[in-house]
């Protein structure tokens, strides 16, 4: 195996650990009560490990080679210079606190090295982007945090309608809740496979990309899968705890029926998209979809967390692409 | 032998567990109207002059805030356990401390009688019997209240705002109280004496009434 191929793999692994570590989906089973927060970061590691295995595939072979043209040779320093931007990008937000998705990163990459590529060579630009398929992409995108919100406000419909003819005394209003947890419970479940499959399809487009163009030999890639599950449940548990922690507490006094809404209409969105192979930001979708909850029952989210979120989300693709367009065209300098 | 007597303490530690943290609750409630017909026992004998009945009202009032502060630490031990939600943990700490709060003064009233014997004043012992009639009134109504918000919404509203309009009448009864008061104008201890006692069982009944109008927060808090 090439040196260059060896580095990739490592930084995929590295790259699906950094994702596992980011990713707080068992914070609203810590929050409600459901589960302590040990139990909670093994157990997300587990499901997370389990998305991996069986359902990255479709959005990681998305994310991977067909976003670029037919024109494009997609190569070893375009995978670098997308795996490299993403990593450092992720350690920036990270640091600074700022929420961003990796998705987003990973895409805004692609369009910085393709934009490279397209003076590089000569070629016009747009021949350098597979534009049908980045389109599904940004529908995905604009439309899954809609659907999130939307979603959202219907579940809290049903959900206070629900909690209204069982809130007769504080002792039916706990037991409603207890009943609630253990639905979460189950709905955390499949938000936390659906995006140990959608979040680890951002490592693994990149050795997909790799296996097509014959670098990697198609024998190893369910090795390569279940390294990188594997490395996504150990971010998940080493460093992820502390997000889940964070958040969990943060969120503190949250009654089980407040969260409920908004982890109906994420996790089913996430499934959605994750079966049908849309690169989605579940990150976007889960915060959308608690603002829909927020607002059905007359609760204005903060304003200025709010503007910084949504500030960042629109960041995060332009700096990507100028850091992957950086990276990879000092990369073409150097060789 | 160390194994033995631990395995023993969690069998105790069970069995006081079969009661639930319901239970615990009821039984503050209870303690709550106990204590007060006491305080209002001890304030009759008091105006009808039996001192052997005071002195034994007056210790019934301070065992029964004994035991409601044996209950709150029960109750305080098992806050944290799983029997309880993390959202309306704060919400089961406040009824337990306003429990402890309304005995603690009702406590007061008869520590304060204890520690003087005023003049037998006809006028004032009646205005003060009138005033343990309804005090009466309110201890009954706060214990159903407390007892009402775990398992009727509709019902314990009804009952807070019952509890308000009755304090009322406890407020006018001591205007009239102190107005006579002054009009009889006592010896100075006895004036002192009657003056506190009257504004420590309006006190008392405060505290009661803001527990009441508490209770109707958590109310609102949880019935949608």
């Amino acid at each position: 195996m090439d040196l260059v191929v060896l580095i990739l793999i490592i930084l995929a692994v590295v790259l699906a650990f950094g994702i596992g570590a980011n990713d707080e989906t068992m914070a609203n089973v810590v929050s409600s009560g459901s589960l302590k927060l040990k139990y909670a970061v093994l157990f997300g590691g587990v499901l997370a490990f389990l998305g991996c295995l069986f359902l990255s595939a479709n959005v990681g072979k998305t994310i991977g080679k067909s976003l670029l043209g037919s024109e494009v040779s997609y190569n070893s320093f375009m995978m670098m210079a997308i795996l490299l931007s993403t990593s450092f990008w992720l350690i920036i937000s990270s640091k600074t606190s700022v929420p961003i998705s990796t998705t987003h990163s990973v895409v805004g990459s692609v369009f910085g090295i393709s934009f490279v590529w397209a003076i590089a060579t000569g070629q016009n630009y747009f021949l350098s982007i597979n534009w049908i398929k980045m389109g599904e992409v940004a529908i995905g995108w604009v439309l899954s945090p809609i659907l999130g919100f939307c979603g959202a406000i219907i579940a809290q419909l049903i959900i206070t309608r629900f909690m209204k003819y069982r809130s007769s005394g504080l002792i039916q209003v706990e037991k409603t809740e207890k009943f609630f947890q253990y639905i979460i419970l189950a709905f955390v479940c499949i938000n936390q496979i659906s995006r140990g499959g959608n979040d680890s399809a951002n490592a693994l487009g990149i050795i997909y990309g790799l296996i097509k163009s014959g670098d990697i030999a198609q024998d190893i890639e369910v090795i390569l899968i279940i390294i990188v599950g594997f490395m996504l449940m150990a971010g998940l548990i080493i460093i992820g705890k502390n997000v889940i922690e964070n958040i969990g507490t943060t969120a503190g006094k949250m009654r089980p029926s407040d969260s409920l809404a908004a982890e109906i209409s994420a996790s089913l969105i996430i499934f959605g998209a994750t079966v049908f192979g849309f690169p989605v930001s579940g990150s976007h979708i889960l915060i959308f979809a608690l603002i829909g909850s927020a607002r059905m029952k007359g609760i204005t989210p903060d304003k200025k967390s709010f503007r910084r979120m949504v500030s960042s989300w629109f960041l995060t693709f332009p700096v990507a692409a100028i850091l992957s367009a950086v990276i990879y065209t000092s990369l073409l300098f150097l060789v | 032998m160390l194994h033995k007597s631990k395995k023993n303490s969690n069998k105790k530690e069970k069995k006081n567990h079969k009661v639930k943290m319901q239970d615990l609750f009821i039984e503050a409630a209870e303690k709550i109207e106990i204590a007060i017909n006491y305080m209002c026992e001890t304030i009759v004998a008091l105006c009808n002059e039996n001192l052997s009945e005071v002195k034994k009202y007056s210790n019934l009032t301070i065992k029964t805030e004994k035991e409601a502060d044996r209950l709150y630490e029960q109750i305080i031990e098992r806050m944290y356990s799983r029997e309880t939600l993390v959202f309306s943990r704060p919400d089961r700490l406040y009824l337990s401390n306003q429990i402890e709060k309304v005995i603690d003064k009702a406590e007061l009233v008869v520590r304060r009688i204890g520690s003087y014997k005023p003049s037998h004043i006809p006028e004032l012992a009646d205005l003060l019997i009138e005033t343990t009639n309804i005090s009466k009134q309110i201890g009954t109504l706060l214990k159903e209240t407390i007892i009402k918000v775990f398992t009727d919404f509709d019902a314990a509203d009804n009952l807070a705002n019952k509890i308000e309009d009755i304090r009322r009448e406890i407020r006018k009864l001591e205007w009239d109280f102190l107005k006579k008061l002054y009009k009889i104008k006592p010896d100075f201890p006895d004036l002192l004496f009657y003056d506190n006692l009257i504004q420590i069982i309006a006190i008392t009944i405060d505290k009661a009434e803001e527990f009441a109008d508490g209770i109707n927060g958590l109310i609102c808090k949880y019935r949608l």
